[in-house]
């Protein structure tokens, strides 16, 4: 017997439109759960990149002389591989956030399908449980735009965070990087209808 | 043959039952208490930054900065962080309820043992309550003892609890309550430990003082 609290409506045979909804729904999830990922590792590089640059300031300050002591070249490779580093999970972020983008055109290309093969007065079908499937698209799209936005952010932080000598702005660059400004709270929300309606969270 | 209680004795007794089940109440609620108050510090450290990040927000002219092209920038950080300042406010008002759950339960057994003795205290003379000798203290002495431990977690939960009223200025209420949480904590590790060090004592004494030794009410 099936528990009923797992059981999505048509489960045992998902095939065509509603196997790939669920499969995007899915995908959602898991590229969210990296991008976090990458996002927490890359505010660690961020963070020691302004706290190197903070005291290399101070140390510049100290000094009155403009000759290159040890320590400046030191702190130079340090820099140049922790932005190395940042900038390689930036490009990281980049790439999932391409993923996404490719997802809510595959939720767009399902909706067209569907007007595609209801048009007329054929009514068009509940895939799940409620949603229709114009709202997957929808919600795709709301969320793919705030990642898009957070990561055109993300690309002006990491262009400047080096090059900044003004600590007030380096650490607005950090507190952005943390909290993620373009990427609202409900998303998570609308990632958890998505999972519920798919049959990946139980009702 | 039939040993026959003393009015006194049977007294003792009672006070003596009480006073064990409130020495392991509190032995038992203090370890709650340090363990929410130890939660407590990274919460208290997490406003104090946040404040700093907001400040330094105000501070900054995004227009004049690399990120003038994002226009709600500055609304959608503010409101990240004022979030963020919502969320920790929060964990720490759930962690300032244990502390008044330990307010609780030792106001109530200190309560109940005080109320033991009121109801007990015609039967035990005053000779009996005063008594102390050089490795034993009175029972007087311990029903202060107690009254002051019950004072301690009172007090410390309500100045704690002061601390998290947020007025019109929130900013400076977090400043004060992360300037004065520090303080408290020092300031209640100092007691914390004279009340840890009374209850040792007191239940060194619940074994061997004369008023309420075992071997006199064979417990």
């Amino acid at each position: 017997m099936e528990s009923k609290c797992t059981v999505t409506p048509k489960k045992s045979a998902l095939t065509g439109s509603a196997r790939k909804i669920k499969d995007n729904a899915a995908d959602w999830h898991n590229l969210m759960l990296k991008w976090e990922s990458y996002n927490n590792t890359a505010f660690s590089a961020a963070n020691k990149i302004v706290n190197l640059k903070i005291s290399s300031l101070s140390h510049e300050k100290m000094l009155l002389d403009d000759t290159e002591t040890p320590r400046d070249s030191t702190d130079k490779e340090e820099l140049e591989k922790l932005c190395s580093e940042l900038l390689e999970l930036f490009e990281k972020q980049q790439q999932i956030q391409l993923k996404m983008e490719k997802l809510t055109s595959t939720f767009k290309g399902v909706c067209d399908l569907e007007a595609y093969q209801c048009s007329g007065d054929i009514p068009r079908p509940i895939l799940f449980h409620t949603w229709p499937t114009n709202l997957f698209y929808e919600t795709s799209l709301k969320m793919s735009e705030m990642y898009k936005k957070e990561i055109s952010l993300k690309k002006t932080i990491v262009g400047e965070i080096a090059h900044t000598s003004d600590q007030d702005l380096l650490m607005v660059y950090l507190s952005c990087w943390l909290y993620q400004p373009f990427i609202d709270n409900n998303i998570k929300v609308l990632l958890e209808s998505m999972l519920l309606e798919t049959g990946h969270r139980p009702l | 043959m039939r040993y026959v209680c003393m009015p006194e004795d049977s007294a003792l007794l009672s006070l003596h039952k009480s006073l064990r089940r409130c020495l392991d109440v509190i032995d038992e609620q203090q370890e709650e208490w340090y363990r929410a108050l130890i939660d407590c510090v990274p919460l208290v450290n997490t406003l104090n930054n946040l404040v700093d990040q907001l400040l330094i927000c105000e501070r900054v002219n995004f227009s004049q900065t690399p990120l003038r092209g994002f226009s709600i920038l500055h609304h959608q950080i503010f409101y990240k962080l004022e979030e963020g300042i919502d969320v920790t406010l929060e964990k720490l008002n759930r962690n300032v309820r244990i502390l008044q759950g330990v307010r609780d339960a030792v106001s109530h057994h200190v309560g109940s043992v005080l109320h033991v003795y009121a109801v007990n205290a015609d039967e035990i003379n005053l000779e009996t309550t005063l008594e102390r000798t050089a490795n034993s203290p009175s029972l007087a002495d311990i029903l202060e003892w107690l009254k002051d431990t019950e004072k301690f977690f009172r007090n410390q939960h309500l100045e704690r609890k002061n601390l998290l009223y947020m007025g019109n200025d929130h900013l400076q209420d977090i400043r004060n309550l992360y300037n004065t949480w520090e303080k408290l904590n020092d300031l209640s590790s100092i007691r914390q430990n004279i009340v840890q060090g009374t209850v040792q004592m007191m239940y060194i004494f619940a074994h061997c003082c004369p008023v309420i030794r075992d071997d006199k009410w064979g417990t």
